[in-house]
This record gives C-alpha cells, sequence and structure tokens, in this order.
C-alpha cells in the first residue's frame, strides 16, 4: 500500500498497479488511509508554488475585506444574471488626480462593489457601492452614497464630510452616511464618538446610537433599533433578521441589492438569521431552501 | 527545508499574539512543501492552491487557540486531511487517471519513470481528451463524456441513456481507439519537438 501510494505520487504505477490501488483503497477507511499520507507529509520540495499565487494567498488570510471587494463585482453579476435581469450602469472605479495638489482626488466604486479608501490624514472609509468621495483638503471631503467612516483624532482640525444638504463636523469617530437607499433621504448612523450635523435649517449633535435622518431639508434624529443594524449590511457583510416577515426580508434584500423582488405570492412566514449582504445568489438560495418555494427572475 | 534551527514553540507563541510576521514566516516554511505535496496527491494546480490556502486560513483564524507545546506539522496536517483523502480516492479511481497513466506507461514501455520533459500533466491530457472528444460522433461523445467528466461506470451510463451495457461498451472502445490515435500521433509530435530541440540547449 505504502509502496503503491509513492508510485502514485510519482505517477509511475503501472495500468495493473493502479487497478490493485483501486481495490485496497475501497476497503481502506480514512482513519487507516490519514497515517500513510502523513508519512510524507511536506517532507520535500519539488514543486515550489508560483510567487503570484503565494503571495495573493497570503494576501487573501490577512486581508479578506480587501480581496471580497476584488471577487464582489463578479460573483454578483453571475447572480444577478441567473436570477434577475437589472439594469446595471458599470461606471469604472476611476482615481482622478488633480493636479498641483497631493490631497485633492475623486474615487467612484461601481453597483456592487465596495472599497476601502485610506485618507491622506489617516482616515479611513469603506466606500459602499454606487459612491462617489471626492477629498477637498487634508481634513474634508464630498460625499455622496454609502460610507463607512472611520475618522483619525485631530482635536485641533475638526474633519467635515459634506454630502447632499448637510454638513458633518467630526473630530474623531466611527459612523455610517448612506444617501443611497432612499434617494429623498440621507441618514447619518453613529457608532462611536460623536458628530455634528449642519443643514440649512439647523444643526444637531449626535451620541452613539443615533441615527439622524434629513427627509426634504428636515432633519430629525432618533434612537437605533436592531433592524437599523441592516444600514451596515453592505459593512458588515451580512444582513441580520429577527422574527421578520418574509415580504419584509424579500423588500430589505431588493433595496440592499438595488433590485425589484415582487413579494405579493410569498407564504406568511416569520425569518429569523442572517443573509449575506454581499451574494444575491446566495442570499436567495438561502431563503428557497428554508421554505421550499422557487424565486424566479425575470 | 530545515536550513536554520528554529524556534517553533516561539514562533507559534508569537502566532497567538496575533503578530503577523510570525504568520508570514510559518508560511514561507511550511507553503511550498505543502503545496508539492497536496500537487502530487490532487495532480491538480487549482486543488493544491486551494488546500494551502485552506490549511493557512484555518491555522490563522484559530491562531488564539494554539498550543505553543505542540509541533504545527501534525497540526497543518489535520485541516489537510480530508481534502487530501477525497482527492487520493477520486483521482485514484477516475478514468482519467487511469488513461493518463496508460499513456505515461506506453511512452517509456513501462521500463523506467517517464522524464518530467516527455510527459503530459493531467490537465494538459484532459485539456486534449475534450479537444478530440469534439471530433466525435455525437452518439459516442455523450458516452466518453460520461465517462471521462462525470467518472461514470458503463452500468450508470447505460441507464442514464437508456442504452444497452454492450452498446456503452461498444461505443466506448471505438471512441477511445479514435483518442488514443490522435493523443499518440499529439504525443509523437511532442516528443519529436523536444528531441530536435535537446542538442541546441
Amino acid at each position: 500500500m505504502k509502496e503503491l501510494l509513492r508510485k502514485y505520487r510519482s505517477d509511475t504505477l503501472t495500468p495493473a498497479e493502479l487497478q490493485r490501488l483501486r481495490q485496497m483503497l475501497a476497503h481502506t477507511p480514512d482513519e487507516a488511509l490519514a497515517p500513510l499520507l502523513y508519512t510524507d507529509f511536506d517532507r520535500h520540495t519539488p514543486a515550489e508554488m508560483p510567487a503570484d499565487v503565494k503571495a495573493r494567498i497570503l494576501n487573501r488570510i490577512l486581508n479578506p475585506a480587501a480581496t471580497r471587494r476584488r471577487t464582489t463585482l463578479l460573483q454578483w453579476a453571475a447572480g444577478i444574471a441567473a436570477l434577475i435581469a437589472i439594469a446595471l450602469t458599470t461606471t469604472l472605479l476611476t482615481t482622478t488626480p488633480h493636479t498641483g495638489s497631493d490631497t485633492q482626488f475623486s474615487i467612484t466604486t461601481p453597483p456592487g462593489q465596495t472599497a476601502r479608501v485610506s485618507l491622506p490624514d489617516g482616515s479611513a472609509v469603506h466606500l459602499g457601492p454606487a459612491s462617489t468621495l471626492t477629498s477637498t483638503s487634508n481634513r474634508s471631503i464630498d460625499f455622496s452614497g454609502q460610507g463607512y467612516f472611520e475618522i483619525t483624532t485631530d482635536p485641533g482640525h475638526p474633519f467635515s464630510i459634506t454630502t447632499a444638504g448637510m454638513t458633518v463636523t467630526v473630530t474623531g469617530t466611527e459612523f455610517n452616511i448612506d444617501t443611497n437607499t432612499n434617494p429623498a433621504q440621507s441618514q447619518v448612523y453613529l457608532l462611536k464618538g460623536s458628530v455634528q450635523l449642519t443643514c440649512s435649517t439647523g444643526t444637531a449633535n449626535l451620541q452613539p446610537g443615533q441615527i439622524a435622518t434629513l427627509t426634504d431639508g428636515h432633519l430629525s434624529v432618533a434612537e437605533a433599533t436592531a433592524a437599523d443594524a441592516n444600514l451596515l449590511g453592505w459593512h458588515t457583510g451580512v444582513l441580520t433578521f429577527d422574527q421578520t416577515p418574509l415580504a419584509h426580508v424579500l423588500t430589505t434584500l431588493g433595496q440592499h441589492y438595488h433590485c425589484n423582488i415582487d413579494t405579493t405570492a410569498l407564504p406568511r412566514r416569520n425569518f429569523s438569521g442572517t443573509i449575506p449582504a454581499d451574494n444575491l445568489n446566495v442570499a436567495l438560495g438561502t431563503i428557497e431552501l428554508v421554505y421550499g418555494i422557487t424565486l424566479t427572475a425575470q | 527545508m530545515n536550513t536554520s534551527p528554529i524556534d517553533e514553540p516561539l514562533l507559534i507563541a508569537r502566532l497567538k499574539a496575533g503578530q503577523v510576521d510570525a504568520f508570514r514566516q510559518i508560511y514561507n516554511l511550511y507553503s511550498d512543501p505543502i503545496y508539492s505535496y497536496a500537487l502530487q496527491i490532487t495532480k491538480n494546480t487549482d486543488t493544491a492552491q486551494d488546500i494551502v490556502q485552506e490549511v493557512f486560513m484555518r491555522l490563522w483564524e484559530n491562531r488564539r487557540s494554539l498550543l505553543h507545546t505542540h509541533p504545527l506539522r501534525p497540526y497543518l496536517f489535520g485541516i489537510a486531511r480530508n481534502s487530501l483523502i477525497s482527492a487520493y480516492r477520486k483521482v485514484v479511481n477516475s478514468a482519467l487517471y487511469e488513461e493518463y497513466l496508460r499513456q505515461n506507461h506506453a511512452d517509456t514501455g513501462g521500463a523506467q519513470a517517464p522524464g518530467p520533459d516527455s510527459m503530459l500533466t493531467l490537465k494538459e491530457l484532459q485539456a486534449r481528451i475534450s479537444h478530440i472528444i469534439q471530433s466525435l460522433p455525437p452518439s459516442q461523445q455523450a458516452v466518453v463524456r460520461l465517462r471521462f467528466d462525470h467518472n461514470l461506470t458503463n452500468t450508470e451510463i447505460a441507464r442514464q441513456l437508456d442504452l444497452s451495457e454492450q452498446t456503452v461498451k461498444n461505443r466506448l472502445v471505438m471512441a477511445m481507439k479514435t483518442i488514443r490515435q490522435h493523443l499518440n500521433t499529439a504525443i509523437a509530435i511532442a516528443t519529436t519537438i523536444t528531441s530536435l530541440l535537446q542538442p541546441t540547449l
């Protein structure tokens, strides 16, 4: 058996020996096979991994989010094509450096793709799908779309973000801005620290766990509920539901993936659990599986 | 691979503390040996790379629960164990591998191990076979595809295509005859080119 394994590894089995190995393997349980395989495990190095593959695997392990970004669009596109016909506008990820200044640049993400952006002052932004960030100076940006901001502390120099209808001023904090989900609304969801919001009708100071919503120039502040965690779904990679009616779950999915889902013929059931926020195919597959229903693409 | 003495317990302790350079060091030590072994078992570069990725991904994810008194080698093997065993069983039982060995064997007259230069990889063989299959009559194509791509037995193919087992056998024999003819021509040409190139190298 050991000899046959050695010959197998070097592809020098004769056809007759292969037949013998097949018969022996059929009668050998995994438990007996494992020690044989272990004997020669990693002992010698006749083959090397290509350097680029080696680096890619290491990078994928150490920066899982960064690599997810690269594959999301492909998976997403495949899922969409199979399930739902959707008009997909493709804006390429563009970085346009303005001449003359190091701190001025603009980044736009295409639908379905996110990006992590490091700003010159050390702050970091996780840019959601179909979002645009334009740096206007070292500590200020123009922004539209969805973004999860981690702003570095610099007491003398507050960071300011100008977005549809309001300005967000911060010292050092983490929060989410969303002007995409509902085009008529701009939302700021504060997780850590504090921010000040300024719009034409007034100002508001947000505390952690609060959400500010700007609708038609009217600014309101409310405590975030469990359901609001899904506002961060694009950032965390999962959507979470607790005893939520199925129709509502699919509406949330539709909003998240920017497609229309017809929820009229659904069973009246509640759903609890998490659904991936970065792969519509898997997301809908999960629901089909749990409820034994079929969702059709149109 | 063991060129300089390595303080493995210390390396594991640093990995447990989340030190990325300790992880890199372990990766650089073990990735090629694991890859080359996985390649010999799976006969497929993609699968071997997947195994390496799985091994180190799990090592990184579970770094906090590692015991620095326990050597890494059996731990890493433990992660790869199931993938290796199932790949081993799958390849040994595949019709493609059988054909691959037959080609190698015929090539060297069964005398000695084939030289790495004249040897087809399993992947190349698969590519060539699927290319040749396209030129076969449709009735033979279906049978050969089920045999090579889905690794079904004659009985299973007969059931699936609603044919008699003898018909399946006949079509397979005819198809294999054509495939081997084409393959041998291709290999003969490859070998000639290799031997022509040899003196100039």
